[in-house]
């Protein structure tokens, strides 16, 4: 039987003629198709070795091309070294801090109702001290504590559309100190104003 | 003094990437802030490490070389994405990256909820929802000793604020170095 036979094939039903043809036109077809094969496995093969060779020479710390001069690779170089190689080591890492502190921070805002009686009471106690010789309306609505706003960011302070947020700039800090325990009120009066007042509630 | 540092990563334009990594203090007020200079690999590059080269570059290259260089190497790190959880094997810090959830709150604060072996809820916020911490491992994590830390901090700020700036301050220093070098 010859050696490209084709399985499954009833070779007893066809005339020895006809098979011959056939076997031979098997061949044929199927000549081109393994060696096309044959060379997309080869050039995978080589280029498998090429690459695991740069990267073997990674590994020694040195280029292909000096690792093949001192025969620990035993094929050609892939690639120039300096586009293979990413510089981890020569990568650079900058220190900002000036620009850091220049991005507002945000702080959340919490409700009157959302705080330790304790602390509510004490803001209340401060807000009407202060506001108990003001001019404006009477009626005045807590509408947002926002915690740990450092004084010394006061000029910084802007509230959010919508009151979710205050935000500060620590840059505002002009002796880069920040006291902690202050706590932004925003208060709405009748009129519809909105009042803001940093207290000490810590 | 109690730390947080928190690390993002940006895939700019022209599939170059940089690196930024915030420390910052019981106010959430920054004590330090390193970024990495835009790398870009070449073509050739990508096409030889492949699938591998984003991993490469996150973890190895900007990830680590971030954590290497800051001052503050005992502190917790908060990460922008999942995929730079496996700095956990490259950095001597707790690493962990958080995420908000609905759930309704713990006991009280500072109460944890572990869900499996690298989730766990934590309840920062006596009233609101606890955050859930994604980890690497127990191992680095270490829980007990990280989460009063993040407690303390959650006092004063929302703990998730601070990788929020990241992203504005690379892009207020890319156009900073832009106008110098117009």
């Amino acid at each position: 039987m010859p050696e490209d036979s084709l399985s499954g094939l009833d070779e007893s039903a066809i005339d020895a003629e006809d098979l011959e043809a056939l076997h031979a036109g098997f061949r044929f077809c199927a000549l081109p198709a393994m060696l096309d094969v044959r060379i997309r496995v080869m050039a995978a093969e080589q280029m498998r070795m090429q690459v695991a060779g740069s990267f073997s020479s990674v590994a020694l710390g040195i280029s292909p091309p000096a690792a093949q001069r001192r025969g620990l690779l035993g094929f050609g170089a892939a690639s120039p070294w300096q586009q293979l190689k990413i510089p981890v080591s020569r990568l650079r890492m900058l220190t900002d801090l000036e620009s850091a502190r220049e991005e507002p921070v945000a702080r959340p805002r919490h409700f009157a109702d959302e705080l330790p009686r304790e602390l509510a009471a004490e803001m209340f106690r401060q807000i009407y001290e202060q506001c108990d010789d003001c001019d404006e309306e009477r009626e005045l609505e807590v509408v947002g504590v926002y915690h740990d706003i450092p004084p010394e960011c006061a000029a910084s302070i802007v509230l959010e559309e919508g009151l979710h947020h205050a935000l500060f700039t620590p840059s505002a800090s002009r002796n880069g100190r920040y006291a902690s325990g202050y706590s932004l009120v925003a208060l709405r009066t009748e009129s519809g104003k909105l009042r803001r007042l940093l207290l000490r509630l810590g | 003094m109690q730390i947080i540092s928190y690390l993002d990563i940006a895939h700019l334009r022209a599939d170059s990437y940089a690196g930024g990594l915030l420390s910052v203090n019981e106010l959430g007020i920054p004590v330090e802030f390193i970024h990495s200079e835009q790398i870009r690999p070449t073509e050739l590059q990508a096409s030889l490490y492949g699938s591998t080269l984003g991993r490469y570059l996150l973890l190895d290259v900007i990830g680590k070389g971030l954590a290497e260089a800051s001052q503050q190497k005992g502190a917790p790190l908060v990460v922008a994405s999942p995929d730079l959880l496996p700095l956990a094997l490259r950095v001597r810090r707790p690493v962990c990256c958080l995420q908000r959830t609905e759930n309704r709150p713990l006991s009280d604060s500072g109460a944890t909820d572990w869900l499996n072996e690298t989730e766990l809820q934590v309840q920062l916020n006596e009233t609101r929802s606890p955050l859930l911490f994604r980890i690497h491992s127990r191992e680095n994590f270490q829980a007990e000793r990280t989460v009063p830390g993040f407690s303390e901090c959650a006092r004063s700020f929302d703990v998730l604020e601070p990788l929020s700036r990241i992203r504005r301050i690379l892009d207020s220093v890319q156009r900073q170095q832009a106008a110098q070098g117009a």
